[in-house]
Formats: structure tokens, sequence, C-alpha cells
């Protein structure tokens, strides 16, 4: 903890992530002045139940930083000393209770979970593994992030919201919200599932028995509870022979490629994303995508595939190849790419997370796109959210839709 | 003097410069009318080799004795024109110098008729002048091979090195039992943590090995009589006194923290100290147990008082690291505002930050962080800038970064030097620029953190500066005035004593004569010629030679002979005045042609006798132009001509002239604008037809 927090001994106060940061103006988040404050140990009560809470960990500050510091790094630190002190929001509590009781944060049977997802038929063990992650949840989380914001759950400090939401009854307010489920990612997660062997890749995949990945435990600051589960997965892993994983959850591709080998001592497996699995057939000229997608299309990348993974190409070749996609850049792109407003916070203040969305859709409607090409359920999420508060005549799709639509 | 005077008058053309608008053949046939002009001629350029050897050939063949040159500016060419001069066998002080292409073709392009009307009038002034001049001699006086330096720091030190490593003598008189001033007090000097001890024995081990220094201590200046070259000094040491004779003094007395009781709870608590009771901490290597130190920098600095300390930001952050190296737990802030560091200090900066994890914070000018004691301990309000909230910090040990002021002795020693002090009892230079090295006085020389705040590396550098400034009379062995200077007329003179109060250069003093009486009298050798002495006298007893009165007072003569109700007489300095009036000729400004300008030194110059004449003459106005303030080139003379013009206007209402027709300006010497400015508005006050 120390170590992190010393690495900002070389902070010079400049501004440029209060610059790069999404909630700036929209609050009274200040990730400079949080940063000197963590410096300086001026961590306080007020400062660990609300300020620490605010932040997407999207990463663009580290990304503008001159001196390269991990401010994500140091928001995580920030919040294991908060969970220490007990300033945690109530919501982080009971999807860790979930995930101990369920095995997943949202506290859904997996058998339910992928009720749709069963009607494709994988082989269950192999060397190469298929993982699923967020996008078996994010119909469940939609619903959550929806009912909530219905509830009017619209603060600034998130220790308010906590007891709005007591008030309110936390635990009625999400069962009221199971009843609204909708299908559209597994719909999507069926697609990648039938996409791979057209891509001509023999995956496995776990099905009920897929570990959940835990990154929201590392992102929470719940690092203790973390490492120990990261362990258990990377156990279950080995024991099932697994060496390479292809995934289209960024996030998930980002715990298991960045976290675990950092938890976990030997952890050595192969991590892909899928849409640079695309893209290696589209270079090597092996993708065969015959049905034009007339449209005038954005990529919005994705934190964890951008700025966390490094693959900003990869979407590009890869949607380069679907006939007439005619695809433009918004002004923020790349690496510089404006955050959906998910990362954790959807579900700690939904109103707040959702004024992010509508700067990161009015980032994309700069370039006048028809479409927004997603490469991430939250962000489909989030990015839908903004669309529909901004009223905005703009698709939201995943590429994995987008793909099966050329493909077939 | 009873010869016949003949005078040449050599008229430029200037190739198109003056010729093109002037007409210069004109102003020849001109000047052939006036009285003792027995040759006048036209050159294309009289400044070229050709030329000069014509001038040469005209002083033998039609037996010269007086030269009026009338080309371009004197502060370009008149040393050439003089070499000329002497060349021919002629005294070069028999020259007189008029400017009628900066004065006139180059500013009254767009009449030509006016503009050749001027120069025949300036001729005529310098003609009037010219009758005048009587030859004058460079003045020497001799300097010998020893010098004194007072203060036996580590900058006194230095210069009587630099100086004895030349073969001069030096003695050093340190008022302490022992040299090193404050290097004594410190562990480490800043940015490269030189152990101070050893660096301060290096510097002993020298002077000791060095036969040519003598170092006296437990002594005193006592008294200080005479002047460069001949400088008498009594030296008291403990029941001893001796009398050193030296011909240059510099002085390297140091500086000193100021005492901050009731600044940010010093006095209050014992846990409150400064940098310096810091250092005896750090020497013993004892914090006390000190955990958290706060510094608070700036403590009686950078407000209405006093500028910033310069060295205060270094010296916290050495301390600091000093800290946290004999502690590594202990926690340090330093509370600044804003961090003065140059060059490769800021590397030091870095290392104190990412490396020592020193923290900064940087707090409003106008809010000094509050030290209160609470439960044992002390806490530190201070206004963190970045956050934009108070913040409170807890302290066991608090140290204050405060200003500095000279040394106690500098208030004692200003009268025995008879030299200038500013109130935070720093030596006053004689030019911040030009030379800040030396006192006015002539011989007397400062450097180091006498002169104000600075660290060893700057002190040193200066104390060799100062080294320099010494040994060039002493390795010269004279010091020379030019011809210019002070000439007492013993009659006339009562010993009042006016003029010793307003020489900069303490180049006049009263002597006893027989008869119980004073009488003034000029050290040639280092009067600079200013005028001011001349001016003030009010018995007309001093005169500046080849700036007499009489002389002057013909230039006005000259110029109001004809019209003078259409006649501003203007009295420009040579430095900043003339060189504003050449800097608008040179950028072709165009003014109104009624300015009449007479040539002095220095503003300080200017007796109220000429004004009066002026007025009394019928001239419509009258411009003083000297050196604008804080910078007279003769220091103190254009202070000097400003009060003595405002002590002028009642008296001229008083004689019926209309004060409001007196005019002054200070400019820089680049201000050609402003002089442009000041005439036209002159014109357009006073009426005058363009």
């Amino acid at each position: 903890m120390d170590d992190v927090i010393s690495s900002l001994s070389v902070c010079m106060q400049c501004g440029a992530c209060v610059g790069s940061c999404p909630v700036t103006g929209l609050n009274n988040f200040n990730v400079r002045r949080l940063a000197r404050r963590a410096y300086f140990g001026w961590t306080g009560q007020d400062v660990l139940k609300n300020d620490v809470w605010l932040c997407l960990l999207c990463a663009r500050c580290h990304e503008n930083c001159p001196q390269g510091i991990n401010l994500p790094e140091v928001m995580v630190t920030l919040r294991q000393q908060a969970v220490k002190v007990g300033a945690t929001p109530r919501m982080i509590t009971l999807m860790k209770s979930n995930l101990s009781k369920y095995g997943n944060p949202v506290g859904v049977e997996a058998k339910e979970l992928i009720s749709l997802v069963n009607e494709v038929n994988l082989p269950k063990s192999g060397e190469r593994l298929f993982y699923a992650g967020f996008y078996l949840l994010a119909d469940h989380i939609e619903s959550m992030v929806k009912s909530m914001l219905r509830a009017g759950v619209k603060v600034d400090k998130v220790a308010t919201a906590a007891a709005i939401l007591q008030r309110v009854g936390l635990g009625g307010l999400l069962k009221a919200a199971m009843r609204g489920v909708g299908q559209s990612y597994r719909e999507t997660l069926k697609k990648y599932l039938l996409l791979l062997p057209k891509l001509g890749v023999e995956v496995s995949y776990l099905y009920e028995e897929e570990p959940w990945v835990g990154a929201e435990l590392h992102t929470y600051g719940l690092l203790d509870e973390f490492a120990e589960h990261a362990k258990r997965v990377s156990s279950f892993l080995k024991e099932r022979g697994v060496k390479e994983i292809i995934t289209p959850d960024p996030i998930s591709a980002m715990a298991f490629k960045k976290l675990y080998p950092e938890f976990v001592d030997g952890f050595s497996v192969e991590v892909k994303t899928f849409i640079e699995v695309v893209a290696e057939k589209a270079s090597k000229a092996s993708l065969e995508l015959k049905n034009p997608v007339g449209a005038k299309a954005v990529f919005h990348d994705p934190c964890m595939l951008s700025r966390y993974l490094k693959v900003i190409d990869e979407p590009r070749v890869a949607l380069s190849s679907v006939p007439s996609l005619n695809l433009v850049e918004p002004i923020r792109n790349k690496q510089y790419t404006v955050c959906c407003g998910a990362g954790g916070l959807e579900v700690i203040n939904p109103s707040l997370a959702r004024e992010v969305s509508v700067k990161s859709v009015q980032n994309l409607l700069s370039a006048s796109p028809d479409l927004v090409v997603s490469a991430c359920p939250m962000c489909t999420m989030m990015l839908k959210l903004g669309v529909e508060k901004l009223g905005a005549k703009v698709e939201v799709i995943d590429v994995g839709d987008l793909l099966w639509n050329s493909i077939a | 003097m009873s010869e016949e005077i003949r005078i040449g008058v050599f008229v430029c053309d200037c190739g198109t410069n003056i010729g093109g608008v002037i007409n210069v053949p004109e102003v020849v046939e001109y000047a052939k009318t006036l009285d003792g002009v027995v040759f006048a001629d036209e050159g294309k350029w009289i400044c070229s080799v050709d030329y000069l050897n014509k001038i040469k050939e005209s002083i033998a063949q039609h037996k010269l004795n007086r030269v009026v040159v009338a080309c371009c500016t004197p502060r370009t060419h008149e040393p050439i024109f003089k070499s000329a001069l002497k060349e021919a066998g002629l005294n070069p002080y028999l020259l007189e110098f008029v400017s009628i292409r900066e004065q006139s073709s180059w500013v009254h392009r767009s009449d030509p008729a006016a503009a050749t009307e001027k120069a025949k009038e300036l001729v005529r002034m310098g003609v009037a002048k010219a009758r005048l001049l009587e030859p004058a001699e460079e003045i020497r006086l001799p300097v010998g091979k020893e010098a004194l330096v007072i203060g036996g720091g580590v900058t006194g030190m230095s210069a009587a090195l630099a100086l004895a490593g030349q073969g001069f003598k030096v003695w050093i008189v340190e008022r302490s039992d022992k040299v090193g001033g404050l290097l004594n007090k410190l562990t480490r000097i800043a940015p490269l943590d030189i152990d101070a001890e050893s660096f301060l024995q290096g510097i002993i081990e020298r002077v000791k090995a060095e036969p040519n220094i003598e170092v006296l201590l437990n002594a005193e200046v006592e008294s200080i009589e005479g002047y460069v070259g001949f400088f008498k000094v009594k030296v008291k040491q403990g029941e001893n006194a001796r009398e050193l004779s030296v011909s240059t003094i510099i002085a390297a007395t140091g500086m000193n923290e100021i005492d901050p009781t009731g600044l940010c709870g010093y006095g209050k608590s014992p846990k409150v100290i400064t940098q310096l009771q810091l250092e005896e901490k750090l020497k013993r290597g004892d914090l006390g147990g000190a955990k958290k130190v706060v510094m608070i920098n700036c403590v009686g600095s950078r407000n209405e008082q006093r500028g910033c300390c310069n060295i205060g930001c270094l010296t916290s952050i050495k301390n600091a690291k000093h800290i946290k190296e004999l502690d590594p737990q202990a926690e340090v802030f330093i509370l600044h505002r804003g961090l003065n560091l140059k060059g490769m200090d800021e590397v030091y900066l870095k290392d104190a930050m990412e490396k020592y994890r020193i923290k900064f914070i940087k707090y409003p000018d106008d809010r000094l962080p509050e030290v209160s004691e609470e439960k044992g301990g002390l806490t530190v309000k201070v206004f963190d800038l970045l956050l934009g909230e108070e913040v409170k910090l807890s302290a066991d040990l608090v140290v204050l970064t405060v200003a500095l002021q000279g040394d106690e002795s500098v208030e004692r020693l200003k009268g025995l030097l008879k030299v200038s002090v500013n109130p935070e009892g720093f030596y006053q230079e004689a030019h911040i620029k030009l030379r800040p090295l030396d006192f006015s006085t002539d011989g007397v020389y400062l450097c180091g953190a006498a002169r104000s705040p600075k660290g060893v590396r700057e002190s040193m550098e200066e104390a060799m500066g100062a080294a320099m400034r010494a040994s060039i009379p002493m390795a010269r062995g004279y010091v020379e005035s030019e011809g210019i200077v002070a000439v007492v007329d013993e009659e006339r003179c009562v010993g009042c004593g006016l003029c010793t109060k307003v020489c900069a250069y303490s180049a006049i003093r009263l002597k006893e004569v027989e008869g119980g009486k004073r009488k003034a009298e000029v050290i040639k050798a280092i009067c600079k010629g200013c005028g001011t002495c001349a001016a003030e006298c009010p018995k007309d007893a001093i005169n500046i030679i080849h700036y007499t009165d009489q002389q002057i007072l013909a230039q006005v003569e000259a110029a109001l002979a004809d019209k003078p109700s259409e006649k501003i007489i203007a009295f420009c300095c040579h430095w900043c005045a003339l060189g504003a009036v050449d800097v608008a000729g040179v950028s072709r400004f165009e003014y109104p042609p009624n300015i009449r300008i007479i040539r002095v030194m220095c503003s300080g110059r200017v007796d109220t006798r000429f004004v009066e004449r002026a007025f009394e003459l019928g001239a419509a106005g009258v411009l003083v132009a000297g050196c604008e303030f804080p910078t007279c080139h003769y220091i103190s003379g254009n202070y000097k001509c400003k009060e003595r013009i405002e002590k002028l206007r009642p008296k001229l209402a008083q004689k019926g002239y209309d004060p409001e027709k007196l005019w002054t300006v200070w400019l820089s010497a680049a201000d050609g604008p402003k002089f442009v400015a000041t005439v036209k508005n002159m014109v357009e006050k006073l009426g005058l037809r363009r």
C-alpha cells in the first residue's frame, strides 16, 4: 500500500489528470486534489466514504499524466483503505455476499444465467477456453441499474445514496429488478459462441461451471478477497488443463491478463480478446464477411481494451473487413477514448454514471454516425443509456452482432 | 591667455545625412562671419582619414588654436577629433563639438530652411564657447599595491586571496576571534552538500600559506582618512591600535538572520527555531527526538520591507534533506511561497521530493502560516493553495527560514567609508548594472552578502570580482581623471562645505589654510567633473574645466541673439539626455526646430544662473533634461538638479518670469520618443509657432 502511495512523490500537481477525467465537472470530484490528499495522508472519512468511489478507473488520467503515475492503482489502494475503515458502499457488501453465495455478484444461479446459451453445443474441456464473463451478467446488471435510476438514486454523495437505498430497500429493489430482466446480451453471447467455429477457431466452454473472474473485487479495493478468489479460480483452470482463454469481454480479459499474474504466482494462461482473433483472421485474408452493412459507424474504444490492454488497431482491422461499412473516427478515440460511465460506478452512483455516458455519446456523435459499435457489454449498456437520455438518432450494436450479421 | 583666438570651423555633409537637408555651404559662409573664426570649410565626411589629415593641415596652415566641428553627435566621434588635434600639436580640450545631424538635419527634414538656420545658430553657439576654451590635462594620482579587506568570512578571504595572488599586500580585518564568518555555523553547502567545515578549512589553509595576506583578528576599523591610493586606516585590536596605509578597500562584512520574534510563534515556544539554530542541531546530529518537522519559508521576507532572501529555498531543502538523512522516518514539510531555484538546483529539488519524500505546500502571499502550541506539541495552520483549503499540521519542531540583513557593523562603517546603505543594512553599489561591485567613492569596493543576501557560490564570485576591480588601479599604478574636473577659486570660497555634502565621490574636501580658515580642495584624480558642486556653490567659487560658467553663459547668449522669444534653451546631460536626443535623431523623429541644446556632462551642472540668464534674454522656455531616477551617471547629480530647479521656481516668479516656462524631463538614454514628446508638448504649451 505504502509503495503505491509513495509513487505519488513525482506528482507535480499539473492537473492533466483533472482535464482528462470524465467525472470532472459533473461533480466535486477532483483527482488531482485527491492524489495530493492521498500522498500527504490527508484521507479522512469524508474522502474515503465519497471521493474514492466516484472514480471510473478508466485510466484516462494515467494516459495523460506526464509523470506516468498509475492513478487507477492509487485509487484502488485508497479503496482498500476505505474498506479497512468500513467506508464501503452498501452495494459492494451485497455483491460480495452474492459472490460467495451464488458464485457471481448479481446473485443469480449459474444454471439460470446460461439457460439461453445452452442451445449452443461446445466441448466442455480443452486447452483453449471461451470465457463469457460479463456477457453472462449484463442483462441482470442492466436491469439493476435501470431500476435504481427509476428509484431516483441520483445523489452526489455515495453515503447518502446508500442511505436512500436503505430506505427504499435495496433487497426489494433488486428483487423487483430481477423480474424485468432482458435477454439481449446473452443473445449476443450466443452469437459469439456460434461465430468461433465459423472463424475456424476451436474452443471449449465451461457453461455453468465457468468460474467468475472476480474483477469487481479488485475494482472495489477488496484486494485480500480478490487474491483469494483468483487463486481458487487459477487452481480450477489448471485442473481443467486450460492454457489459453479467448473472451469477448475486455474486463475479464484485463483481469486474467494483468491482475491474475500479479496476484497468483505462476499464473501462465494466455489471454486473447475476441477482436484480436478476428483481426488476425482479417489480416490473413481468411475472414469471409459477405453481407454488407451499409452504415456510417464509429467504434467506441472500451477503456479496458484500448488503455489497459492496448488493443487499438485490431478493432479497426476487423471492422474494415465488413463490406460497405463506413468507419469514421470521433474526436476522442483510441487511447483517448471517453469512458462509457461503467467501471463499477454504474451500481454505486448510476445517475452520475449516466451523466458520464452522455459525455461519451456526445464524443461519438462528433463523427455524425448512424451506428456505434461497442466491444464490451458494459459499454453497450451505458452507451444505450446515454443515447436514450440524449434522444440521439443512433443505434448501439455489439461488434459480435455486427459480425454475425455480416458473416451469416 | 591673451593670444589671438584663431578658430577653425569644419562643417560636415555626412554624405546626404546632413548635406541633403542643410545648406552646408551656407553654414560655412556664415561661420566665416563669426568673431574669431579665421577658417571655415566643408567636408563630405570629416571623420574620414583623408579629411582628418586636412584638419591637421589646416591647423598648421592657418595657425588655428581652437577647432569647432559641426557634424554628428559627440557621443560617437569626439575621441577621433581629439586625437587629430593632439597629433596636430593642439591640446585636445580646445575642441568644441556641434551636433547638426542628430539635432538638426535628421529631425527637421521637412523644413530644410529652419534646419539650416538652426545649424547656423548651433555653430554660433559652438564658436562662442570655443572662444573661451582653455587647454586642460588629464590628472593622475599614484596608487600603491596594498589593500584592506574588511571582514574575514569566506568572501573576504576569497577577495584577499585573489588580490594576494597578483602580488598585492592585503590586510584582513576581522572583528571576531576567528575567520570564516557565517560558514562557521553551517554544516553543508548546497546544492552539492559539500561539507562546510572542510571547505572552510581549505580556504583558511590557503590564506595561512599566503605570505601576502595578514589577518588581524579581534580587530575593528576605527577611522578611515584619505582617498584612493592614500587611505589611512586606524585599526583597534584589543588594547593596541595600528595605522594601515592602503590604496584600496573592500567591504565584505556579510549578513545575519533577522530576529523573528513575534512571527510564527518564535519566542513563544522553544520548539520554534530559525534555520541557523537548526544548523546547530544538525552539527550535533541530534534533532532532540523531533519526528514531525515543519519549515516555514519567507518569514519576514517578500513584503513591503524587503524582497526575497535568495537562499531560503535552497537552505530549507538542504536542511530538510539533512534531517531525513539523520532520521528517515521523520516527516518534513516545507511551507513556501514558490521555490526560487535556478539551473541545476532544480535537480536538488527533484531529489528532495522523489527520493527523500519531503512534502511541499505553497501558501498564499498574504497568509503567513500560524503556529500555536496545543497539548504539548505545535500546530501549524497553513492554507494549501493546491487544495484550496486550510490544513492543520502537527509538528514537534518548527523551523523558520527568516529574512537576512546586513551585518551590524555596517551602521558604523558606512560613516567611516562614506558610503550609502539601504534600509535592510546592505551596502549600496554605485550602479546596479554598470558598477555592481564599486562604491561610488573611488578605490572602495563591496562584495558578497554585505551587498545583498546570497549564498557561498555567488559571494565568492563577487569577491573575485571586487578583487579584480580593486586591482585595476593598483596594477596600473594610478587613477586618472579626464581634464574635465572642478577647480576652486580660493579667493571666493568661504569654506561653507556645501560642496563636500553634494559630492557623490567624496572628491572635494575642506582643508585648513592659514588664519584658521577652511577652503574647499578638489582631489582632481577622483573628481568626475559632474559639476554638481559648482552649481551648488553659493559663492560661485567653483568652476568646471571645459564647462565653465562663462562658456555656458556664452552659449546661452549666442543662442538667444536672434528671435529669443521663439527659442527654447535645453540643458541636456551628456549621458542620458543627449543619448535620448541622439536616439530621436537616429529614428528620424521630427519635432519643432525651436530647441537649442547646450550640452553639460551632468544635469547637476545646471546652475540657476544659467536658467535665469536665459529668461533674462527673453527665451520662450528652458528645458532641463537629465538621467531618469534613480540612475544618474554621476550617482546623484540628477537629484540635486531636481531639488535646485524646484527651489528656483518661486524665485523666478519673484523676478517676474513665468515658472511655467521652466520644464524638466528625466529620461533613459534610449528614450528618444520621450524627448520628442516633451519638446512637442513644450512648443504647444508655450504657444510657439512651429
